[in-house]
């Protein structure tokens, strides 16, 4: 998955690749950059710029992306030590900020081939164009009928990700969005 | 009648030869007909059956304003009612069925309600269905019901696919004609995102039937030339096959897309319903001809002078050998010029103008055609198809002048611009007197988001129809949009078309002018319909004034074609009739959609495993595996209750609650919401949310607390546990998690902006088990080394263990006066402990147990559950629960309504128990309660049943209700209402069975 490394759970092959992974990491990051908590002391806790609205930047070990003005998330390998994320927690909410693990309620699906951005336009109302969602965007969005996150990675790959209790419906509505000759070259 | 001519037919492929059926009769057309160019081609005119008076009808038009040919195609799963022949594709083995008759289209019994279409008059279903008041339900209705309909609904379930697709662009052009492609080729430049939408197969509208010069070349050579530039732009893209159904606020747009229509397979759906949010659109709509009205103005065999020619040229399809041409305008006299071309014969044109000036009428009278001027159609002769036409003047009553055979007549009375998508989202229109049309208003427009403008008319539907004002036009529009000055331009304008002098046309209302009842009778407006022009005219002698209640009223306008041919021709009969001028009488209100979309395309992909997501916690598998019995909670689906083999549902829930409260029972409870509140003044928002003081609680310790809205009204409950001197984690009801999250959130942002508090839903994170019974503790400690002690971790507690080497959090809380606990470990984990749990449990007498078992329990406690003793107008003093508010506190959310006279009132509904006189008999849920000593009706009921079960427990019936006064009527009988007269009896006891020795 990008830059980390996560296991396949299922997956399908129809005008694109579409595979399922679970056990990577999320932390999400709650901050208020006011008082003892500082932009700059928050970057150094993280090792990284902070993300600007609607961007994903891509770390060496994983992503920090922008969820909303106050939240952040860190996504990253589960083999990554538990002793990093714990140091990072703590640094964090010792400054008034919060940190909390919910790498367990979120499933990620990869997507490969050059037609993603017009599977995914089946389902979710946002921007997808080449102009709109670049490498290094996330949107915040829908996929049919739940919520859902889309970010770029480049030109072929993308990832979507969503709540654990969805993951058969998004699986099987990524699958019926990209059987093999109904995507339209739009994008 | 019509046929197939050689060497003709744009759109055709030759060598692909298409077999189809209509109405059982097996026929051939080519790739690229139509349905209604193929049933032509074969010579089928008589196509379909009015609606009203069931009168033979045949093909009037050639695309989506066509009233008549409307079929049922496909057969099975595949089958479609209503598909208009005219833009439906003919595809290998189609089989297609006309409507509305019986027993066949050529002899429809209903016929015969022709011969009494004058009891039929606009109106008629208001004044004769009246009396006798038995007739509509018994006679009447069933009578139309037989009669009247247009397709029948399918009987299958749709075996198509359909999908949706969202796009966002800058510009929107509607329409791929002349106009279209000029202003898509002018704003190419400038790198906008452009999405060209074209309704019809190909692009190019009317320039590639009715060929002129554009720039020195052939129209169909600049339409090619112009496609071929835009090629080059990767900002634009061009979908053919995708009509615009509808413009909404904020520039948003609906199109449907027919792919089958070109590209057909396994899994190509039928077809894909565009989302568009569009900040600019364009509507380069085109013009549809208008009908003229004459007396049999719907025989088949009479047709719209444009449709002829597209029959002609696009799919080489005579409509007969001699034709008669009526007309207003020169526009019809290319149709002349075709058919004159390939060899047919023109017998005579009535053009109803005093004399001919333009430039292609004088070209075809040189060339020997009769032209009668000042002229019109008395009446057509014909049946089920044109036999001959009888001809008298234009000024006079209709008396005969002439009669001349013709197999088809070709009808024109000018150009109407489809205005509809103009109209759709505000933009109003004015009747340009000299054209004889609706055309755009310029100063009231639709406006975007923005307040600027946000649809444009271009070409045609602007009300421009020579080829050089078209392209005048789109040009002008063009500089607009790039905030170049028009006049700059337009000065130094070349023409780019060659100089064709037009006549005026000349508007009519009808045919002839002073046309008798007897005309007039069958002089159709709504073809669809059947609104004569007698019907109108009845309507303005009735008081319609308003051209809406007279659309209503004689149906004008309200068939699936709604009104694309009939509406002006409507309007103009009212405005005569009201003695008022056109624009006083104004138009009806374009709604969307343009044309009829398919349920199938609004639904897209969301049926079978689609249609509802459905939430699963990560346990499902193994439920469903072990006998699970679903009840859907929320958007999740739960086990109501794990059946074994040759066990029935109630038998089930029995064994599970005795098992339970025997040895030890194990729930999914992952569902429940989990909310963490943190933050120094996490404590203080949640003294504000909850009734009860949540600052106070220590740090490890549980507490259950009530939520209520700012009317004090109960909505939500649940276990609060202090994590740590910051942090809470408060768990909702499973259908309540995300209000709760939202609620906290709005409050946390609106109004307590300034407290520190994070709130964040981490109900997917965790598995939660409650593991329930006095056994509960041992099966615990097999898959822990924790010490599970009361004095380590008493009730009301929670701990954070190692079970299974996973760091877990256990509970120890009760919804059941069991010793229970519950244990929240990852989710990924959920499935790994459960099965663990269920394996070491197995020496213990462990049971799963479902919602069902889970409810009886709590109702033998007398817990209450949100959404069964709370339908919010309960407060939680109603249900007993006065100990969860907190007194101390200044302020929480319902406070100050809890203070009001209303709430303190004593005889308030109030939660108690009752106990059956016949202790093996279950009240029904929500039954009335009524007073022991109430005789006599009507009945007054003091409250209702909230929660009733049998308990396997007690062995005997229990009840939960609200009844007025409540626990002040502890040991009074009841009588519960079950059915009129019949009544069963109850004691009032308090809520609470299994403690009780009541019974």
């Amino acid at each position: 998955m990008g830059n980390i490394k996560v296991n396949v759970v299922r997956k399908f092959k129809g005008d694109i690749e579409v595979k399922e992974h679970e056990n990577f990491g999320i932390i999400s990051i709650r901050h208020q950059i006011k008082g003892s908590l500082s932009k700059k002391k928050l970057t150094d806790i993280i090792g990284s710029k902070l993300p600007k609205t609607n961007e994903i930047l891509f770390l060496k070990k994983g992503y920090l992306a922008w969820m909303s003005n106050d939240e952040m998330w860190f996504i990253f390998s589960n083999s990554e030590p538990k002793k990093t994320i714990n140091v990072l927690s703590d640094e964090i909410q010792m400054l008034n900020g919060l940190t909390v693990d919910i790498s367990a309620s979120r499933i990620v699906f990869s997507l490969k081939g050059v037609l993603w951005r017009n599977v995914l336009a089946k389902g979710s109302p946002a921007n997808l164009s080449e102009n709109s969602l670049k490498s290094g965007i996330i949107r915040r969005t829908r996929l049919g009928l739940v919520p859902a996150a889309i970010w770029c990675q480049d030109k072929e790959n993308a990832f979507v990700i969503c709540n654990r209790s969805v993951r058969d419906y998004v699986f099987n509505w990524l699958e019926t969005a990209s059987l093999r000759g109904s995507v339209p070259a739009f994008h | 009648m019509s046929s197939r001519l050689e060497n003709r037919g744009k759109l055709l492929s030759r060598k692909n030869r298409l077999n189809f059926s209509f109405n059982g009769e097996k026929l051939w057309g080519y790739q690229g007909d139509t349905i209604a160019s193929a049933l032509l081609a074969n010579g089928k005119t008589l196509v379909g059956r009015s609606f009203k008076y069931h009168r033979p009808r045949g093909i009037v038009a050639s695309g989506v304003e066509e009233p008549n040919a409307i079929m049922g195609v496909g057969e099975g799963k595949f089958f479609q009612p209503n598909q208009r022949a005219t833009n439906t594709l003919l595809k290998d083995g189609m089989v297609v069925n006309s409507q509305n008759h019986w027993p066949s289209l050529n002899y429809d019994i209903w016929s015969i309600l022709s011969i009494f279409s004058s009891f039929f008059s606009a109106g008629f279903y208001y004044k004769v269905f009246i009396k006798p008041r038995f007739a509509w339900k018994y006679i009447y209705e069933p009578f139309i019901r037989l009669s009247a309909g247009l397709g029948k609904p399918p009987r299958h379930k749709d075996g198509d696919k359909y999908e949706q697709f969202y796009t966002h662009v800058d510009i929107l052009i509607v329409g791929g004609g002349l106009s279209g492609l000029e202003i898509a080729q002018r704003l190419a430049v400038s790198g906008s995102q452009i999405l060209l939408l074209e309704q019809l197969p190909y692009i190019g509208g009317r320039s590639i039937v009715d060929q002129t010069e554009i720039d020195g070349i052939s129209s169909q050579e600049w339409v090619k030339k112009v496609q071929e530039v835009l090629q080059k732009y990767p900002n634009i893209k061009i979908r053919t096959h995708t009509v615009v159904a509808g413009i909404y606020d904020h520039g948003y747009v609906i199109a449907n897309e027919s792919i089958t229509n070109y590209k057909q397979g396994e899994n190509i759906p039928k077809e894909r319903l565009w989302r568009i949010r569009a900040k600019k659109i364009i509507t380069a709509t085109g013009a549809i001809e208008k009908p003229l009205v004459f007396s049999g103005n719907d025989i088949p065999g009479v047709m719209l002078a444009s449709a002829a020619r597209d029959y002609l040229s696009l799919y080489g399809v005579s409509i007969g050998d001699r034709t008669i041409i009526v007309t207003n305008n020169d526009s019809a006299y290319k149709s002349a010029a075709m058919l004159l071309e390939v060899g047919l014969t023109v017998s005579l044109i009535i053009d109803v103008r005093r004399e001919i000036s333009g430039d292609l009428p004088r070209y075809i009278e040189s060339l020997g055609v009769e032209i009668k001027t000042g002229s019109a159609i008395s009446r057509v002769i014909g049946k089920k198809h044109v036999e001959a036409v009888e001809i008298c003047n234009q000024a006079g009553e209709g008396a005969i002048l002439s009669r001349v055979e013709c197999d088809a007549v070709l009808m024109s009375g000018g150009w109407n611009p489809v205005v509809n998508l103009w109209s759709h989202c505000g933009g109003k229109l004015d009747w340009d007197s000299d054209k004889n049309m609706f055309v755009p208003n310029g100063q009231k427009v639709p406006i975007g988001s923005d307040g600027l403008q946000n649809v444009f008319a271009v070409g045609s539907s602007n009300g421009f129809l020579s080829d050089e004002l078209v392209l005048r036009d789109a040009e002008q529009l063009a500089a607009a949009l790039e905030e170049r000055k028009k006049n700059k331009m337009s000065r130094k304008r070349k023409k780019r078309t060659k100089c064709v002098i037009e006549a005026p046309t000349v508007n009519v209302v009808q045919m002839p002018q002073a046309a008798g009842e007897k005309f007039m009778q069958k002089s159709f407006l709504d073809f669809q319909n059947d609104v004569k022009v007698t019907d109108i005219g009845l309507a303005a002698r009735e008081g319609f004034e308003s051209v809406e209640h007279t659309k209503r009223y004689t149906t004008l306008g309200m068939a699936t074609d709604q009104g694309k041919l009939s509406n002006i021709n409507g309007i103009s009969i009212l405005a005569k009739n009201l003695g008022k001028s056109i624009p006083e009488v104004g138009t009806t209100t374009f709604r969307p959609p343009y044309i009829p979309i398919s349920l199938g395309s609004i639904g897209g992909a969301e049926k079978g495993n689609l249609f509802k997501p459905i939430r699963k916690t990560p346990m499902d598998s193994w439920h469903d595996s072990n006998g699970a019995f679903w009840e859907p909670v929320g958007d999740w689906r739960r086990p109501y209750a794990y059946i074994r083999i040759g066990e029935g549902l109630s038998e089930a829930i029995s064994r599970e609650v005795k098992n339970t409260r025997m040895n030890v029972g194990l729930l999914d409870a992952s569902t429940l919401g989990k909310i963490l509140v943190s933050g120094k003044d996490s404590g203080k928002f949640l003294d504000l949310i909850y009734t009860n003081m949540m600052s106070s609680l220590a740090v490890g310790k549980c507490r259950y607390g009530l939520m209520c809205n700012e009317n004090g009204f109960l909505f939500d409950d649940g276990v609060v546990v202090r994590l740590s001197e910051n942090s809470y984690l408060c768990h909702t009801t499973t259908g309540g998690a995300l209000n709760v999250y939202s609620w906290m959130e709005e409050w946390h942002q609106t109004e307590w902006w300034s407290l520190d508090v994070f709130i964040t839903d981490v109900t997917e994170q965790y598995s939660q088990i409650a593991i329930v019974g006095p056994k509960a503790r041992d099966l615990i400690t097999q898959v822990t080394k924790a010490d599970l002690s009361d004095q380590k971790i008493p009730f009301m507690t929670y701990k954070s263990i190692e079970v299974a080497g996973i760091t877990s959090n256990l509970f120890r809380i009760s919804f059941s006066g069991e010793l229970s606990y519950e244990l929240a470990v990852p989710a990924n984990m959920g499935l790994k402990v459960w099965q663990a749990l269920i394996e070491k449990g197995k020496s213990l007498n462990l049971m799963p147990y479902g919602t069902e078992a889970l409810h009886v329990m709590r109702a033998e406690k007398g817990f209450i559950m949100i959404g069964d003793e709370t339908d919010g107008t309960v407060i939680p003093q109603d249900l007993n629960l006065d100990w969860a508010i907190s007194k101390k506190k200044k302020d929480y959310l319902g406070k100050r309504a809890h203070e009001r006279p209303f709430f303190k009132n004593k005889n308030r509904k109030k939660l108690v128990g009752l106990l059956t006189d016949k202790p093996n008999l279950v009240l029904p849920d929500g039954a009335q309660i009524i007073t022991i000593n109430h005789e006599k009706k009507p009945y007054i009921p003091i409250g209702h049943i909230t929660s009733t079960y049998f308990s396997p427990s007690l062995g005997y019936s229990i009840a939960m209700a609200l009844i007025e006064g409540g626990l002040d009527h502890l040991g009074d009988r009841v009588k519960i209402s079950l059915a009129e007269n019949k009544f069963a009896y109850a004691k009032v006891v308090k809520p609470n069975f299994l403690d009780s020795e009541e019974r």
